[in-house]
């Protein structure tokens, strides 16, 4: 590693998660802007990074559905949606990312592509994965009766800025 | 042959011990990236407390200083909350089975008052008593909504579906109170007849819309 190497920093204020769930009636997104990230780099190359938001952080534009999903994922109790890397595997711009996602309490190992774009003086990392929510023991949230899809989309982008 | 043999398997088992030695301190130094975020989010302190905004009613029951205050027992505010966003929950479905039999008791209402309308007096005894039931589940869905415990957050800048049920609320509960009290006068006075039909009309035409407005 270059002696005057300095590791990026992360950019909270431009990073952010969103989630996209599926209801019978319509469709809806909720995103989180206060997602915390610790990383580790080798010169200019991601190695390791944890990421940890709160599902409070998460709007989705309406107070009330955000309170239904602090009840459905016992956000009181389980305050926090973590991911930490085990393995990142370099592709040309894009990443094989292999980790632990804690979601509800239950932790699941899942791999998916990032996508890494240099733009100025900033990294820009991208990527999405779906998360089945019984298969994290949540119970999915519903309306006027008819429950929301098994299936969620996570899609992601963290922005590190170069010294 | 066998020192061959040997060397190849004490290399393969060295192979295997050093991956392992070498997997560890990733996992580790993995974990230990994950626990810089971690210490200092064990409880989402903003959560544990009901939000200031609460309707009127909700206050009075479920206040600081409410007539439930000292509903549970022990100190623990994490399980207390919890408590109350499960009693929420309850609430709010109950509050849609109502939603739904007094829309439908308003369909039947109308249909036996257009009869009654028309000049078939055998059935005014069966719209009172289909009246009353109105009245009696538009009521319960009301409690429902009016007095259970708050949601965890208060946000909600700009209008949405939620806002505009609730809106609803104040235009359907005045056509409820019109309808019935012109529903009393009409025996005195038959002009007041179309008045009575017109609110009733009105609390039907609001109550579905503040039913289809929470699709959006």
């Amino acid at each position: 590693m270059s002696v005057f190497f300095q590791a990026p920093t992360y950019e909270q204020a431009s990073s952010s998660i969103t989630y996209t769930m599926k209801h019978k009636l319509h469709t809806w997104d909720g995103t989180s802007k206060q997602v915390n990230v610790a990383s580790k780099w080798n010169e200019d190359k991601l190695e390791q990074i944890s990421v940890l938001a709160k599902v409070s952080s998460f709007n989705s534009g309406l107070s009330s559905r955000d309170s239904h999903m602090i009840e459905v994922l016992d956000a009181l109790a389980i305050p926090n949606i973590t991911f930490s890397s085990t393995s990142i595997k370099y592709n040309g711009a894009e990443i094989l990312t292999t980790g632990k996602l804690q979601f509800h309490g239950v932790t699941k190992e899942v791999q998916f592509i990032v996508r890494a774009k240099k733009e100025n003086n900033q990294w820009l990392y991208e990527g999405e994965f779906p998360v089945l929510l019984e298969s994290f023991n949540v119970e999915r949230p519903s309306l006027l009766f008819v429950k929301t899809d098994n299936s969620m989309n996570i899609k992601f982008s963290l922005v590190f800025k170069n010294k | 042959m066998y020192l061959r043999t040997t060397f190849y398997k004490t290399y393969f088992l060295s192979f295997l011990v050093g991956c392992l030695l070498c997997a560890q301190p990733l996992v580790a130094q993995t974990d230990s990236l994950l626990q810089q975020l971690m210490n200092d989010n064990k409880v989402d302190s903003s959560l544990i407390q009901p939000p200031a905004k609460m309707l009127f009613t909700q206050r009075i029951l479920w206040g600081t200083n409410g007539l439930l205050k000292n509903r549970y027992s022990g100190n623990d505010l994490v399980a207390n909350r919890q408590k109350d966003l499960k009693i929420r929950r309850t609430m709010l479905k109950l509050h849609q089975i109502g939603g739904f039999v007094t829309l439908g008791g308003m369909v039947a209402q109308g249909i036996i008052g257009s009869q009654l309308y028309k000049g078939d007096y055998k059935i005014k005894d069966l719209h009172e008593n289909v009246g009353m039931a109105v009245n009696l589940s538009y009521g319960f869905t009301a409690i429902n909504a009016l007095f259970s415990p708050p949601s965890a957050f208060h946000r909600d800048k700009k209008i949405t579906s939620i806002r505009l049920h609730k809106w609803l609320a104040v235009l359907h509960l005045s056509g409820m109170i019109a309808t019935n009290i012109l529903a009393t006068q009409i025996e005195d006075n038959a002009s007041l007849k179309p008045y009575h039909r017109a609110a009733a009309y009105v609390s039907f035409a609001s109550l579905a819309t503040a039913l289809i407005v929470i699709k959006f």
